[in-house]
C-alpha cells in the first residue's frame, strides 16, 4: 500500500506543481505572490467546462480530438484571464510598494470568485466528462488513466517550460528581467509585454491543472481555487519561490508530504498538515528546499 | 496638545457607546414579536436555508418547497383572512451566518421559522430564536441534540441521527452480516453524531464487530490516501454519514482502487447530484433516509407542480420544508392568531396532522413520536425502495 499510496501523492503534488509554476514565474519576474492565481485555475476549470457543453452541442460522442479542443480552450481563456488580470490589477500599480499590488490579487481573487458565482451558481458542477475511468493493476497497485495522463501531460509542460525559458529569445528576455527590469527596459526590451506573456503561461498552465482537475475528481465549484491556490503556493515556497524547478520539487513534496501526513494523522488533519509545513519552512529555511539563486531566478 | 485631543475622542467613544446602547434598546423594543393588529398585512414566516456554499442545491430546493406551500395557502385565500409571506435568509449551512441570517429575521418581526438543512448551523441559532420566543420547525436536520437543550419552542419533522444510526447499523451488521464496518464522517454536528450513534448500535448488535473511524474535511477532494487506508483495513460494509458533495466523489474514488464492498451513505446524500457526480458508481449505493419523496404514493401532486414550475426533480428535503410551512399555518390556523406564544402551544398539541412525509405528532421533545427512516438504493440513477 505504500506504493498505491506514493502513487496517490505524485498525482495530486503534479497537480500542485502546474499551478504552483504560476505563482512562481509571477513571483520571480515581478516579485509579486499573485494571489489570484488560485482562482485562475478556478477559471480554467469552468472554460474546460464550457467547452465541454459546446462540444456536447456538435457531437454526442467527441474523442480525442475533443479532449484536445477542451485543453486549448481552457488554457486560451485562462491565459486571457491572466493577461486582463495582469493589465488591469498589476500593470497600473507596478510603480507602487509590493504590498499595494498583493491587495490588489486579493481584490481580484474575490472578484473572479464571485463572477463565477453569479454566472455558474454557488452549487458544484458535475463535470460533463467520463475520460479516464479505466484503471490498470500494476503488481498489487491501481493507476486510473487519468492519473497516467497527469503525470505525463505535467512532465511534458515542465519540460517545455523549461526549453522555452532557457533556450528562447523570449525566455532570456524574462530570466534579464528576473535580474533587473529596468537594465533590461535600456536594452530594448519590451518589459510590460514580456509580463504579460508570463502571465499567460502561467494562467494557461493553471488552465491546463483546472481541466485535469475537473476530470480526474468530476467535481468543480468557484471555490475550488482557494484552498488548491494556498496549497499550490505553499508549494512554491516549499521549493523556493521564483524557481521553477523549485515549484516541480517542492509541487511534489508536498503532495507526498500530505498523503502520508494523512496516514500517520487521520484525514481531518490534513489541511492543517500542509500549511504546518508552510509555516515550518518560512522560519526554518525561508529560501525553499533548492533556494533562491538570484542569479539564475527563473 | 496631546491631552487637549485626548479628551474629544473619549468624549467620542462615550457617545459612541451610549448611541450603541440605545439603538440597542430600539431594535429589542421591535424585536417583540407583536402581530396583534396589522390584520390586513401579510404573515410572515422565516425561512433559513444554505443558498451558498457546499449545501447550496439543498437549501435551494428547500427554499423551492417552501415557496409552492406559500403559494398554495394565498392562493386558497390565506390563514385567518391574511396572506402568508416566506422570509428567507441564506444561512450558508455555517453557524455563525446562520446566527446572522437569525437577527436578521427575527428583526423583521417573522411570526416563526421553518427550514434548516445543517444540523450544526440549526444548532447554533437554537438559543437566538428561544430567547425570541418564536416557534421553530426543523424540516430536514437530524442531530440527536438539536431537541434535547430543553428549548420548547423546537420542533423536528423528521426522524433523528439516533434512529438513523441504529438503521444504519442494523442494514450492515444484520443484513449484510459485516464484520468489519468503516465509518467516514466529516467534522460537522450532523456526521460526527450520525457516526456516534452507528458506532453504539453497532457495538451493541454485536459487541465483536471491528469498526474503523475515519474523517475528511467538507470541501475537500481527494480522498485518495484515505481510501487507500480503507483498502489495507478491507471492510465488509462502509457507512458515509457527511453530505453529499463529498460522498459521491468517496465512493468514485473507493471503487477506482477497487474496494468492491457494500458502500452506504447518511440521508444527506439522498439527492440526485450523487448519482450525477458519480455516475456508474453510484449503482447499488445504499443510503439511509427518510422515506423519500419519489417513493410517497401521496407526493405525485407535489412532484408535478415542483417540475411544473421549476423544471427540475425536487430533491430530498423540498417535500419536508413544504410540510414544515404548512404545519406552521395550521398551527396557526388552530391557534386562531399568528401569535408566536399561541402558535407554539398550538404546535405542541399537534394531532394526526395529515403531511406529505408522515402524520405528524409530536414527543414531549419536540421529536415525530413515530419517526421512519428507511433505506434506498440506487438502481439504473434513481432511488428506489430497497
Amino acid at each position: 500500500m505504500v506504493l498505491q499510496q506514493i502513487v496517490n501523492g505524485l498525482v495530486v503534488g503534479l497537480l500542485y506543481v502546474l499551478v504552483a509554476l504560476g505563482y512562481t514565474m509571477v513571483y520571480g519576474i515581478i516579485r509579486l505572490i499573485n494571489f489570484a492565481h488560485g482562482d485562475i485555475f478556478m477559471i480554467g476549470a469552468y472554460a474546460g467546462y464550457a467547452a465541454f457543453i459546446v462540444l456536447g452541442y456538435f457531437a454526442a460522442q467527441f474523442g480525442f480530438l475533443g479532449l484536445i479542443f477542451v485543453f486549448i480552450m481552457a488554457m486560451l481563456l485562462a491565459g486571457i484571464v491572466g493577461i486582463l488580470v495582469d493589465g488591469l490589477a498589476y500593470r497600473p500599480l507596478r510603480k507602487q510598494s509590493k504590498i499595494v499590488l498583493l491587495i490588489s490579487s486579493i481584490g481580484v481573487s474575490f472578484t473572479l470568485e464571485n463572477i463565477v458565482r453569479v454566472i455558474w451558481g454557488p452549487a458544484f458542477l458535475s463535470f460533463p466528462s467520463n475520460f479516464g475511468r479505466q484503471t490498470f493493476h500494476i503488481g498489487n497497485i491501481e493507476v486510473s488513466l487519468i492519473q497516467i495522463a497527469i503525470i505525463l501531460i505535467v512532465c511534458l509542460l515542465m519540460v517545455g517550460l523549461n526549453l522555452f525559458v532557457k533556450r528562447t529569445m523570449m525566455g532570456k528576455a524574462m530570466r534579464a528581467i528576473a535580474l533587473n527590469d529596468s537594465a533590461s527596459r535600456l536594452m530594448g526590451i519590451n518589459v510590460d509585454r514580456v509580463i504579460a506573456l508570463t502571465f499567460f503561461i502561467g494562467a494557461s498552465l493553471a488552465g491546463v491543472a483546472g481541466v485535469l482537475f475537473g476530470l480526474y475528481y468530476g467535481q468543480i465549484s468557484f471555490m475550488m481555487g482557494f484552498t488548491l491556490g494556498l496549497k499550490a503556493f505553499t508549494a512554491s515556497v516549499l521549493g523556493g519561490v521564483g524557481n521553477i524547478p523549485g515549484a516541480f520539487v517542492g509541487g511534489i513534496t508536498l503532495g507526498l508530504l500530505e498523503t502520508f501526513g494523512v496516514v500517520a494523522f487521520g484525514g481531518s488533519w490534513k489541511d492543517a498538515f500542509s500549511f504546518a509545513i508552510l509555516i515550518a519552512v518560512l522560519i526554518f529555511k525561508p529560501t525553499g528546499l533548492l533556494g533562491e539563486k538570484i542569479a539564475e531566478r527563473m | 496638545m496631546l491631552r487637549k485631543k485626548r479628551i474629544p475622542s473619549v468624549l467620542l467613544v462615550v457617545l459612541i457607546s451610549i448611541g450603541l446602547i440605545m439603538t440597542g434598546c430600539g431594535t429589542k423594543s421591535t424585536n417583540s414579536p407583536s402581530t396583534s393588529n396589522d390584520s390586513d398585512k401579510p404573515i410572515l414566516i422565516g425561512f433559513s436555508s444554505p443558498l451558498t456554499g457546499g449545501s447550496a442545491k439543498g437549501g435551494q430546493d428547500m427554499l423551492n418547497g417552501a415557496r409552492i406551500a406559500e403559494s398554495e395557502i394565498n392562493a386558497a385565500g390565506g390563514v385567518l383572512g391574511r396572506q402568508v409571506k416566506v422570509v428567507s435568509e441564506d444561512d450558508g449551512g455555517d453557524p455563525q451566518q446562520a446566527v446572522q441570517a437569525a437577527n436578521k429575521l427575527i428583526g423583521q418581526n417573522v411570526m416563526g421559522i421553518v427550514g434548516f438543512y445543517n444540523s450544526g448551523a440549526a444548532n447554533a441559532t437554537l438559543p437566538v430564536y428561544n430567547r425570541a420566543g418564536i416557534p421553530v420547525i426543523l424540516a430536514a436536520v437530524s442531530a440527536t441534540n438539536l431537541t434535547r437543550q430543553g428549548f420548547k419552542n423546537i420542533f423536528r419533522i423528521q426522524g433523528n441521527n439516533d434512529q438513523q444510526g441504529q438503521v444504519a447499523a442494523e442494514e450492515m451488521l444484520k443484513k449484510m452480516k459485516a464484520k468489519k464496518i468503516a465509518l467516514v464522517q466529516d467534522n460537522t454536528t450532523y456526521a460526527r453524531g450520525l457516526a456516534q450513534s452507528t458506532s453504539d448500535w453497532a457495538k451493541k448488535i454485536d459487541p465483536s464487530v471491528t469498526i474503523d473511524v475515519e474523517e475528511v474535511t467538507p470541501g475537500e477532494k481527494d480522498f485518495s490516501s484515505l481510501v487507500t487506508k480503507l483498502k489495507t483495513f478491507a471492510p465488509d460494509a462502509t457507512y458515509f454519514t457527511g453530505y453529499y458533495a463529498e460522498g459521491s466523489l468517496l465512493i468514485k474514488q473507493m471503487r477506482n482502487l477497487g474496494i468492491k464492498t457494500p458502500f452506504l451513505a447518511g440521508d444527506a446524500n439522498n439527492d440526485p447530484t450523487f448519482m450525477s457526480v458519480a455516475g456508474a458508481d453510484a449503482e447499488g449505493v445504499i443510503m439511509t433516509s427518510p422515506p423519500m419523496v419519489e417513493t410517497l404514493p401521496v407526493a405525485a401532486s407535489f412532484i408535478d407542480k415542483y417540475k411544473k414550475k421549476y423544471n427540475v426533480d425536487p430533491g430530498a428535503y423540498a417535500v419536508y420544508s413544504y410540510d414544515g410551512v404548512m404545519l406552521m399555518v395550521d398551527a396557526i390556523k388552530r391557534a386562531n392568531s399568528a401569535d408566536s406564544a399561541k402558535v407554539i402551544e398550538a404546535l405542541k398539541s399537534t394531532k394526526d396532522f395529515k403531511a406529505i412525509t408522515s402524520t405528524i405528532n409530536f414527543d414531549e421533545n419536540g421529536d415525530l413520536s413515530k419517526p421512519g427512516y428507511v433505506t434506498v438504493v440506487v438502481k439504473q440513477g434513481k432511488f428506489v425502495p430497497n
